[in-house]
């Protein structure tokens, strides 16, 4: 593994650290954002030795080959310079949010989720398959969502994070049926094979529809117009949070998405007309919500929307120079939106306000903040020699390339970001102060802000150094042309006339938005797709209520009803129902006992089916129990024959204590005939009928079954071949199955508490012949059990039986009110032969690992005709775990004694 | 042949199903238990019905093919105790969730 991308495991350091040691993080809250900001910037300076040269970086693990998923990494100077952005700024947010939540309980969690989505936001720059990279996409959403929703006591801080988590996770369903239909045309799931296919006119054939969905996940993930309005919502999360989110991580990743695919995309007829109207509509719309917009934060957020469509339209574009354009663009705009936010953070501790209209002239009150923001602001309306100013510059030039009416445009939306940027700063600048400092700056707040700001300009500095190290490197990278660089000066083009242009104009733009009659936002600004969206939530909620209501109809029978009708209606049309049968027989013997047998299972059937008093509808399951049991033993099952017996008589046992207590608390009202059950019931009939004919016709093969009676003597050592397939051929399903009988029953005990409430059996127990009678019988079944569990391999019996034959004499015990069947004594003894009996059985499982053979594989140990092995050492924690599973059920069925 | 036992077995499951969605919560453990019991016999009817042919080997392998198939019986067999835990355990769960 190419060691840079252990990079991608870096932020989760800080979150391991935070997660062993909460309650001295939150007590060292400052300490601990100074050492998560000091790894995080160590991983970032680790990271940025990575930028230059054209090295690819590669990993590849196998995950899912068959469906083209692979856990494969790349990253090229692009992607580690944007590596180095998210971590840079995610060491300067958590060192913001530490100091800002100090010694709130809370924090631990904030800093784990923001660790959790800095690696996420990595993981999304640096998969190379598509499908690694949708599953970090959605990490993002979610995390985010977590984040945005910190202060979950608020109702409105929890609307507004689901409308985030819903707009995104929307979006990336959609992306990924495109990424899906991507991969079918292209045939591949690379990242780096995809791009590398660009020019080669396979885009040509791709659907729209693919092109589509993959941009509406984009540009739902990064705001664009008409899915804008998540991210001045998502402001209700806390500073550093917003701070990240509208810097170098989420919002970015859309457009990080349409910078990659652009360079093969932008052939397709639909990307650039889709995208650069959405882009154009973006930056309009984000300017008409700030233009009135008071609040600091909020027209910061109105910036980072009107930024993005900035690159959505050079992604749109798609060309080399706008790919150029895009990377200096990006990096301008996550080193000045971070301190941005940071710093109006930090205004609001200091004042107790964000409005513009009362921070006049407050800059200067917090030096080290002030400088920050002004010179971050500078960078945001592009004054040379900002990197904001390369950005704007690039930007028209490739927009000019393209088309000179598109550059017009630009410059006239630039000039209105530029107006939006100039209403920020200079009502702060002003000489007179509106406002007295009310609380003193932690200096990890005014670090946090200062570093970025002071990042900008180091960039700047050295900017023939960096340009030839990072920045040209990335733009190459990412498609521009070879040997980008960027410079400041490059003659009197129409790109700089555009800019200068654009900002003489913003001066006007200026003038128009501080004239004080425009100031006040009237509350009808009802934003048109915050409105839409809560209307298709409110629909889908409503319809899903409706719907609801509609299939339960207050009854549980009348749901279950539907979901068989549909299970039925399915059924039907596979079985082409409509056809009988052509042939109905597959050489099942003897019709003498069925024509006996027949009558009584149906007419017992039809009693229960209809009976409503206990003692008959006890007395007519047992005789259908009683009757397949006949059948089974008719039919060459005898050991079928003894466990549906016991069964049976275990079942009728805990049905008639339940019946009993059911018709005390309902004093039994008989429901009447009613004859659209019948009907559904009778159709339900006749289509597992019609599904018995069908099926018998098939004449297959069954070595499985061959297998089993060829080798149980000689490789199995029992007769019982069904007893074997229990517990040797097929001893894994047996022990799943014991599990699961032991799992019921310990759910049983845990999840409805100690057994205070027990159902009441005949109470009057004191007749003398039961009590004589049972304990003969008791006296018999016991090593009845145990001669049934012994005999099982070579014999009907087993496990199961024997299990079951005991605990039918155990309740024998109970009904007599035997003293040593107390509630206590079954219940600590039904759990120890429930773990021993799974203990046994998982060490017969295991014994022959000792000797070198496989899980599960049989042992055995031979004297003359006696031969005992593991599969009988399995067979015995069958029987207890199973007599314990009994137990603990009888249990909760106890005579009234007291 | 095949269709008395069909018509057995389409019956239980009539049965059963008619009690399923009935109106009370132990109709639907009766409903249950009645489903379960015509599952198994389809499961069993499945491996086709021989009379005196008991799975038990006595060493004479020219027998074997005559012998009825084991395996859907070891199925069933499984079935019929999975069965009763979960009826078991309904049953458990509607005695407790029941008002005193």
């Amino acid at each position: 593994m190419d060691p840079v991308f252990f990079l991608l495991g870096a932020p989760l350091v800080p979150a391991l650290m935070v997660l062993l040691g909460r309650g001295l993080i939150v007590r060292h809250a400052t300490l601990t954002g100074w050492l998560c900001a000091g790894w995080m910037l160590l991983s970032a300076a680790l990271l940025l030795m990575a930028v230059p040269g054209e090295q690819m970086h590669r990993f590849k693990a196998d995950w899912l080959p068959q469906l083209g998923v692979e856990f494969s990494l790349r990253m090229d100077s692009f992607g580690a310079w944007f590596g180095v952005l998210i971590l840079a700024l995610g060491a300067c947010v958590m060192l913001y949010a530490a100091c800002y939540f100090a010694g709130k309980p809370r924090l631990p969690f904030l800093l784990i989720c923001l660790s959790l989505f800095t690696t996420a936001m990595l993981g999304v720059i640096w998969s190379d398959n598509i499908f690694l990279l949708f599953l970090f996409w959605e990490a993002t959403s979610l995390l985010s969502f977590l984040m945005v929703g910190f202060h979950d006591e608020k109702e409105e801080v929890r609307e507004k994070a689901s409308q985030a988590l819903l707009v995104t996770f929307g979006g990336g369903a959609a992306m990924l049926a495109g990424l899906i239909l991507m991969q079918q045309h292209f045939g591949t799931a690379s990242i780096s094979e995809l791009v590398a296919m660009a020019g080669s006119g396979k885009v040509a054939g791709l659907s729209g529809g693919a092109v589509m969905l993959v941009i509406l996940g984009a540009m739902t993930k990064s705001a664009q117009w008409p899915f804008h309005f998540w991210l001045p919502n998502a402001m209700a999360g806390p500073t550093p949070v917003s701070a990240y989110l509208h810097s170098a991580t989420m919002v970015k990743a859309g457009v990080f998405l349409m910078a990659t695919l652009a360079p093969l995309l932008a052939a397709h007829p639909l990307w650039t007309p889709l995208l650069s109207i959405s882009g154009i509509l973006t930056i309009m719309t984000a300017f008409l919500r700030a233009a009135r917009e008071d609040d600091l934060k909020a027209v910061l957020a109105s910036t980072t929307l009107a930024a993005l469509g900035f690159l959505t339209l050079l992604a749109a574009i798609g060309t080399p120079a706008a790919l150029l354009g895009f990377v200096i663009l990006m990096t301008a705009h996550a080193l000045y939106k971070a301190p941005l936010f940071l710093a109006v953070g930090n205004l609001e501790k200091a004042f107790g306000t964000r409005r513009i209209s009362e921070l006049r002239g407050t800059a200067r009150l917090i030096p080290a903040t002030g400088t920050a923001l002004v010179v971050s602001v500078f960078s945001l309306i592009g004054l040379a020699p900002m990197p904001g100013f390369l950005g704007k510059e690039y930007l028209l030039k490739a927009a000019w390339a393209y088309s000179p009416v598109l550059a017009v445009a630009v410059a006239l939306a630039a000039a209105g970001v530029i107006g939006l940027g100039l209403k920020i700063v200079l009502p702060l600048l002003g000489r007179k102060s509106s406002r007295e400092v009310q609380a003193k700056l932690p200096l990890g707040m005014q670090v946090a802000v200062v570093v970025p700001a002071l990042g900008s300009l180091l960039l700047m500095l050295t900017l023939p150094m960096s340009n030839h190290a990072f920045l040209g490197a990335a733009a190459s990278a990412l498609g521009a042309p070879e040997e980008a660089a960027y410079k400041l000066w490059h003659g009197w083009t129409p790109a700089l006339g555009l800019g200068m242009g654009a900002l003489a104009l913003s001066v006007v733009v200026w003038r128009v938005l501080s004239r004080p009659r425009l100031a006040p936002l009237p509350e009808s600004f009802a934003p048109m797709f915050d409105t839409l969206f809560s209307w298709v939530i409110d629909f889908i909620k409503g319809s899903a209520a409706g719907v609801a209501r509609m299939l339960e109809a207050g009854k549980p029978g009348t749901q279950l009803a539907w979901m068989l009708l549909l299970i039925g209606l399915v059924t039907a049309s596979a079985l082409k129902i409509y056809q009988w049968p052509e042939a109905t027989s597959n050489g099942s013997e003897g019709p003498a006992a069925l024509l006996l047998l027949m009558p009584v299972t149906v007419l017992a059937a039809m009693t229960a089916a209809f009976a409503s008093r206990t003692i008959t509808l006890l007395v007519s399951l047992g005789f259908v129990g009683l009757s397949i049991a006949v059948f089974f033993l008719w039919y060459s099952a005898p050991d079928l024959a003894l466990t549906q017996l016991l069964a049976e008589t275990l079942l009728l046992f805990l049905l008639g204590g339940a019946l009993m207590k059911a018709n005390r608390s309902r004093k039994g009202k008989p429901s009447g005939f009613s004859p659209g059950r019948a009907i559904f019931a009778v159709s339900g009939g006749l289509l597992v009928m019609m599904l018995i004919l069908k099926s018998s016709l098939i004449e297959w093969d069954h070595p499985i079954s061959d297998f089993h009676l060829s080798q149980s003597k000689p490789a199995a050592f029992g007769a019982n071949v069904v007893n074997v397939i229990l517990v040797d051929f097929r001893a894994l399903d047996t022990f799943g199955e014991i599990i699961v009988l032991v799992i019921a029953a310990l759910g049983a005990t845990s999840a409805l508490g100690a057994a205070r409430r027990r159902a009441p059996l005949p109470g009057d127990s004191s007749s003398s012949w039961l009590k004589t009678g049972a304990e003969l019988v008791m006296v018999v079944m016991i090593p009845l059990a145990l001669w049934t569990f012994w005999r099982g391999h070579n014999a009907p019996g087993g496990g199961f039986i024997g299990a079951l034959v005991a605990a039918s004499a155990a309740g024998m015990g109970i009904l007599t009110a035997r003293k040593f069947f107390g509630p206590s004594w079954l219940r600590r003894n039904s759990l120890r032969l429930m773990i021993g009996g799974l203990t046994i059985a998982l060490i017969a499982a295991l014994l022959p690992l000792l000797v070198g053979r496989p899980f599960f594989a049989g042992l055995w140990w031979h004297s003359g005709d006696l031969h005992l092995g593991t599969p009988l050492l399995f067979d015995l924690g069958v029987f207890l775990s199973v007599l314990g599973f009994a137990l603990s059920y009888l249990r909760y069925f106890q005579p009234n004694r007291i | 042949m095949e269709l008395l036992i069909a018509l057995t077995i389409g019956l239980l499951i009539a049965a059963g199903l008619y009690r399923l969605i009935g109106p009370t919560r132990i109709d639907m453990v009766i409903g249950l238990l009645l489903l379960s019991q015509g599952a198994n016999l389809t499961i069993f009817a499945s491996g086709g019905l021989k009379h005196n042919a008991t799975a038990l080997i006595d060493g004479d392998p020219s027998k074997l093919a005559g012998l009825t198939d084991p395996l859907p019986q070891a199925l069933v067999l499984t079935a019929i105790v999975i069965g009763f835990g979960i009826l078991a355990f309904l049953l458990t769960l509607i005695l407790r969730s029941s008002p005193k």
